[in-house]
């Protein structure tokens, strides 16, 4: 059943995602510390739910964050409840769980914790492996969609839209503005969107008047 | 039950020689330290079991036992393994009687275990 550590060495070594891991346990902390910097991830290790919750509060948090279940003070169902419960307003983590092989009760309440996922311990290295994918996937999909909101809030911020029915003078063109001043169309459309004017003569107004203008003052 | 558990081996070298495998070129050995973690973190592990059958607190054993057990399944030690595991389960199922017997075991396991570890892979 035991796990295939080397095969996964043939990965490109580009940069990954950090990857926070929560184990009790100095022997797999270890073992999966060196198992996600060898996938090319950058690995905060803590060996308890305490410090994990602390190593959140840093600017730029990982976002991927590998809990065991079983852990002295903090257990990792109780780290993943407080880490949702301080999460309105930031980018999701996305949370790992490590359960006990077999306990099937434990995959449940983990799920209803906040876990997005699970693995069996001792896990199985190309199902971490997957799995932690998944999870990048998932950050990048909620990062590039937090990324267009803001685009789109900070668009909408900028545009004053122009709509509705303008009142416009029929001989002199100028519109009425809402406390009845009467403005210059390119003044009212400058103030009301993001439209600028660049002022030329059109050949018809050209003829009617240009021209008229320059044979009156050279005459 | 401790007669079942008596076929396991105390060490299983596919487990360390897969973890070699992680070892990174030049790096100091990865197995080397992990079997330096092992010895140094599981005599506190034996005494949180030895504490908690001694209170007669089933709750605390099967925690103790547990948190034993995922180490020594990491690192191939499969009898310590397969004893963590069967207290545990006695802690789980709310006894602490019967422990006693599989305490001693342990203890006696995880000096072979110890031993073979630090004498290294026989192939």
């Amino acid at each position: 059943m035991y796990r295939n550590f080397s095969a996964t060495s043939s990965t490109p070594r580009t940069a990954r995602a950090s990857v926070l891991v929560a184990e009790d346990d100095a022997v797999s902390r270890r073992v999966i510390e060196a198992t996600l910097t060898d996938w090319g991830y950058r690995v905060v290790a803590c060996a308890n739910g305490r410090d994990a919750l602390a190593e959140l509060e840093i600017p730029e948090p990982p976002q991927l964050v590998i809990l065991d279940w079983m852990m002295p003070e903090l257990d990792g169902i109780e780290v993943c409840r407080r880490i949702r419960l301080r999460e309105p307003g930031r980018t999701p983590a996305y949370v790992l769980m490590l359960t006990a092989n077999g306990a099937r009760d434990e995959v449940v309440v983990g799920l209803e914790s906040g876990a997005d996922d699970y693995v069996v311990k001792p896990f199985d290295p190309a199902e971490l492996r997957a799995r932690l994918r998944v999870g990048e996937r998932i950050v990048r999909l909620q990062q590039a969609l937090a990324g267009r909101v803001v685009e789109l809030e900070s668009a909408l911020s900028r545009v004053r839209q122009l709509q509705g029915l303008l009142p416009i003078c029929c001989y002199c063109k100028r519109i009425r503005d809402g406390r009845d001043y009467w403005e210059q169309v390119e003044t009212y459309i400058g103030k009301h969107s993001d439209a600028r004017f660049t002022h030329g003569i059109c050949p018809d107004c050209y003829e009617r008047v240009a021209s008229t203008e320059l044979a009156d003052s050279s005459g | 039950m401790v007669g079942e558990l008596e076929g396991s081996p105390f060490v299983d070298w596919t487990v360390l020689e897969s973890l070699r495998g992680l070892q990174g070129e030049g790096q100091p050995s990865l197995v080397a330290e992990l079997v330096q973690l092992f010895i140094s973190d599981t005599p506190m592990r034996l005494d949180a079991i030895r504490q908690a059958v001694d209170r007669r607190d089933p709750d605390a054993l099967a925690r103790a036992a547990h948190a034993l057990k995922g180490g020594c399944a990491t690192l191939g030690a499969t009898r310590m393994r397969d004893l963590s595991l069967g207290l545990e389960q006695l802690g789980r199922a709310g006894g602490t009687a019967a422990a006693q017997e599989l305490l001693v075991a342990l203890d006696a396991a995880f000096g072979v275990t110890r031993a073979t570890l630090e004498r290294g892979d026989p192939g």
